[in-house]
């Protein structure tokens, strides 16, 4: 059971690399501050979403809607 | 002729209808249309405009069940809609073209309701849409204006069977605010806050280190932490500043106040931190106990959709009433009436002002307003007071008081209605925080002195200050109640027992006495107890009782009718029917003459010594055959609610506005005579409520009606039995269903237990807070410690209470 033997070691990610290589971490830092930015930004689409759904009623009634979706809105119908 | 009178009645008897668009057994003639049966002209119409619009379909819907439409429903019912000052008020929103309204419509109960209504606009091209919120019976319908008038809106709705409910209530204004949305809000805020700060506050857990990199990330989190704690702060909690503050400027100390001062202390804590970038401040756990609070406030004040326990008697009055003018009838609203006014009240309508009676005689059903179990009948002359309802054939009045000044209205009049129960400091978890908040200021205190002054440390003092108060913040005492309050509420509520708020539970739980009303309350509202005295009637007999009692509208009639209800009834055979107001009815069942009625009508030696229940004569081709007596029936299962209720050591009292009638039968349920009370009027009602509690009694008071609506006000808890929810029920701390009224003793034992769980689980966060505050007092409380330690304590507390009070419900309420 030498795994670590008969394996080779996984690749190691070119921004790990990078990190361990560059003299000068600032260009990676900079990505994360990005990352960050852009994380918070979704998160806050999120947010903006749910707030949206909050204006427009969605939480006023949450029995109705489970009933409408399953009725059948045919326009016209011979089953008399 | 014999025979066939005899054949004709069975043979409806022996293949059952069912009617096509109500479900209900055809008890009548049948009538047939497109091989469909139906009971009645109303059902068939219904089915004629369905069919007409296409909208058959509402047929093929699983569970549909039509409404067949109110057969006293009259042309310009509605006109009054069309007046300025009604429709101004009525409508929701126009903009000149197109114009919406929102309506509550009880009959509505089911999903091909929903189906229906919302396809409104195959009805009328005039309707743009219409939407339901089924939970609270509205239709909100956005129309033309100019198309259809309101009243045309209205009278269609009730020609499909959905009469709108509409109340005087509904013209002072008063709308729905949506509270709940601010609520939702202010829990996605601070969601959002409290995992994205957590997020950014876990590089700093596992250990940046100190080089200018992560010097820089730890810059942007601080900063990114802080702006994002700024609207959790400032939006979120500020329920709980403006609670603290409200109380303090009223001189007590209510639970909002230390956890303000906790907030307060955490966040400038830390801002310092930040700023001397001396650590990373406790804003994760902010943001956390602001979002579990909330979470616990929202649970705990969800309300019932379509029920509302603030009614007074204008929601029980109609909009507008008819009025004679110059021999014209005309609908006016009843805001609008004077003195002098002619008024035209048909059969089952209330009668809105006090009024004399102009009509030789009026038979007026009193219950809801005194209690009085039977019609009383009235004569030409009489002062009749608002609020009753007339019963049979249409009557003329003449307006002697307004309204707002009516006998009925006066109740309302009372100081117990002007004055709030006072619930400040009286909720168990205030009443645990007012030594709890005292304790930890005092260690917090005690703490800040030794470091201060001892160990000559003031940053480590400040520190340890602040997150004393931060772990030992009464944010779990409050989960403990909201959680625990919030599960009983919809525990009950799914046992049909609706409590108004988190106040009315806990002080359901301390209740010690019980006071019932009798009619409507104890009494099954439509059904009596019936038994005939003399020689049994024959099937062919009962057949034409039933025939001729099913003619007529006086309330002894229609509960023989419903008595009878296995028996059919033909008009066919039955000839000359008429009916003596008063007095009792005769027709001809072939060669022989039949009379149902009085005494006196029937031709009945009376014997009459104040025998308690209503008696109906019948005679037969002369020859009296014997009386039924009609008596009040009882809920089956009283005897055993109130022998659970005296064993639980709680006090039962019987409060009637009714006549001492039935006094045998319930004096052994109630134990001793002495706790029996009749010709109760409803301000000796209130008054007797309010002797109970000098004693020092906790009163639980039981009523339906509205002369029950002061000694509701005044008890403690006051609570409406009603046999549907969504009917009018006087202003309450809570609604039971009327079925449901059995389960009181595991209602308030279920209460009872509430406290204990509140209690046991403070006990269980207390744990939690002697471990951090054995970190805090030292200085030692880390961030991450406390990130740790807040989210787990409050999980652990909403577990324990969920399931706790599950189980609790489960031993009190087992069916």
């Amino acid at each position: 059971m030498r795994l670590s033997g008969c394996h080779p070691l996984p690749a190691v990610p070119q921004v790990v690399l990078a990190y361990q290589k560059s003299p000068n971490p600032i260009l990676i830092m900079s990505a994360l501050y990005l990352l960050i930015l852009a994380s918070l930004l979704v998160a806050l689409g999120f947010l903006g979403a749910f707030i949206w759904s909050v204006r427009k009623g969605h939480y006023d009634d949450d029995y109705t809607p489970s009933v409408r979706i399953l009725l059948d809105d045919s326009e016209k119908t011979n089953t008399i | 002729m014999t025979m066939r009178i005899l054949t004709a009645p069975e043979a409806i008897s022996h293949t059952r209808h069912v009617c096509y668009h109500c479900g209900e057994d055809c008890r009548d003639e049948v009538l047939h249309a497109d091989d469909h049966d139906f009971c009645c002209d109303g059902c068939l119409t219904v089915y004629g405009l369905l069919k007409e619009s296409d909208l058959c379909q509402y047929y093929t819907i699983d569970g549909a069940q039509g409404i067949s439409p109110d057969p006293a429903f009259y042309t310009n019912k509605f006109d009054h809609l069309d007046l300025p000052e009604v429709h101004g008020k009525m409508i929701e929103f126009t903009d000149g073209r197109l114009t919406t309204v929102c309506w509550y419509l009880p009959k509505m109960h089911c999903s091909s309701c929903i189906w229906l209504l919302e396809h409104l606009y195959r009805l009328h091209p005039a309707v743009r849409s219409s939407v339901v919120n089924f939970p609270e019976k509205k239709v909100r319908i956005t129309f033309e204006g100019n198309a259809l008038r309101l009243s045309e809106l209205a009278a269609l709705l009730a020609r499909i069977g959905y009469e709108p409910y509409l109340s005087l209530d509904d013209l002072s204004g008063r709308k729905a605010g949506k509270w709940n949305r601010t609520r939702l809000y202010k829990i996605g805020i601070a969601g959002f806050a409290f995992g994205n700060i957590m997020m950014l506050s876990f590089p700093e857990y596992f250990h940046l280190g100190q080089n200018t990199s992560d010097q820089n990330l730890r810059t942007l989190f601080g900063v990114l932490n802080l702006a994002l704690s700024l609207p959790v702060l400032l939006y979120c909690a500020a329920d709980f500043y403006q609670s603290a503050w409200a109380a303090l400027k009223g001189r007590y100390l209510n639970i909002d106040a230390p956890i303000a001062l906790a907030l307060t202390c955490v966040f400038s804590i830390s801002i310092y931190q930040l700023a001397t970038q001396t650590g990373p401040g406790y804003l994760d756990s902010f943001a956390g106990a602001v979002f579990f609070m909330l979470v616990g406030r929202y649970f705990q004040d969800k309300t019932y959709a379509g029920v509302s326990f603030d009614r007074d008697y204008k929601s029980y009055f109609p909009v507008a009433t008819s009025v004679l003018e110059n021999g014209l009838e005309t609908r006016k609203p009843i805001t609008a009436l004077q003195k002098g006014d002619q008024m035209l009240v048909r059969n089952e309508e209330l009668i809105p002002a006090d009024a004399v009676l102009q009509s030789p005689i009026a038979l007026i059903d009193y219950s809801f307003v005194s209690g009085e179990s039977q019609p009383v009948e009235r004569r030409k002359g009489d002062t009749i007071y608002a609020g009753g309802k007339q019963k049979g054939a249409a009557i003329e009045l003449e307006v002697l008081r307004e309204v707002s000044q009516s006998y009925l209205t006066q109740l309302w009049n009372n100081e117990a209605f002007t004055r709030e129960k006072d619930d400040a400091g009286k909720s168990l978890a205030a009443r645990i925080n007012r030594y709890f908040s005292l304790t930890v200021l005092g260690i917090a205190a005690v703490t800040f002195i030794v470091w201060c002054f001892v160990f000559q440390k003031p940053e480590t003092a400040f520190l340890a200050f602040t997150t004393t108060l931060l772990v030992a913040c009464p944010c779990a005492l409050l989960l403990s109640s909201t959680f625990t309050n919030g599960n009983l509420l919809s525990v009950f509520s799914r046992n049909r027992f609706y409590p108004k708020n988190a106040h009315s539970i806990e002080r359901l739980a301390h209740i010690d006495t019980v006071v019932f009303d009798k009619t409507g309350t104890i009494t099954l509202p439509d059904d009596a107890e019936i038994n005939f005295a003399g020689d049994p009637p024959t099937r062919e007999e009962l057949v034409m009782i039933k025939s001729l009692v099913g003619q007529s509208s006086h309330p002894l009639s229609r509960l023989l009718a419903k008595h009878l209800a296995d028996v059919p009834a033909s008009r066919r055979v039955l000839s000359g029917f008429s009916e003596t107001s008063g007095k009792g009815m005769i027709a001809q069942w072939g060669a022989l003459t039949v009379k149902v009625g009085s005494a006196n009508w029937v031709g009945a030696d009376v014997d009459d010594v104040g025998e308690p229940s209503s008696r109906v004569y019948v005679s037969m081709g002369g020859a009296v055959k014997g009386y039924f007596t009609i008596r009040s029936k009882y809920r089956p299962e009283l005897p055993e609610t109130l022998s659970a209720l005296r064993k639980a050591g709680i006090r039962t009292y019987l409060l009637s506005g009714d006549r001492p009638t039935d006094r045998e039968v319930l004096a052994p349920l109630f134990g001793q005579n002495a706790l029996l009370l009749f010709n109760q009027k409803p301000g000796q009602k209130l008054d007797f409520v309010r002797e109970l509690q000098h004693e020092g009694r906790h009163v639980l008071m039981v009523g339906d009606g509205l002369n029950d609506a002061g000694a509701l006000r005044q008890s403690d808890v006051g609570l409406a039995v009603s046999d549907n929810i969504n009917n009018f029920s006087p202003s309450c701390d809570a609604i039971v269903e009327g079925s449901q009224l059995s389960l009181l003793p595991g209602y308030v034992a279920l209460a009872r237990s509430g406290q204990r769980i509140i209690r046991q689980s403070f006990a269980i966060s207390l744990i939690y807070n002697i471990l951090g505050l054995s970190f805090a007092i030292t200085g030692h409380l880390s961030p991450v410690m406390a990130a740790i330690l807040m989210p787990v304590s409050s999980i652990t507390i909403v577990a324990f209470t969920t399931l706790a009070s599950n189980a609790a419900a489960r031993r009190w309420l087992k069916n």
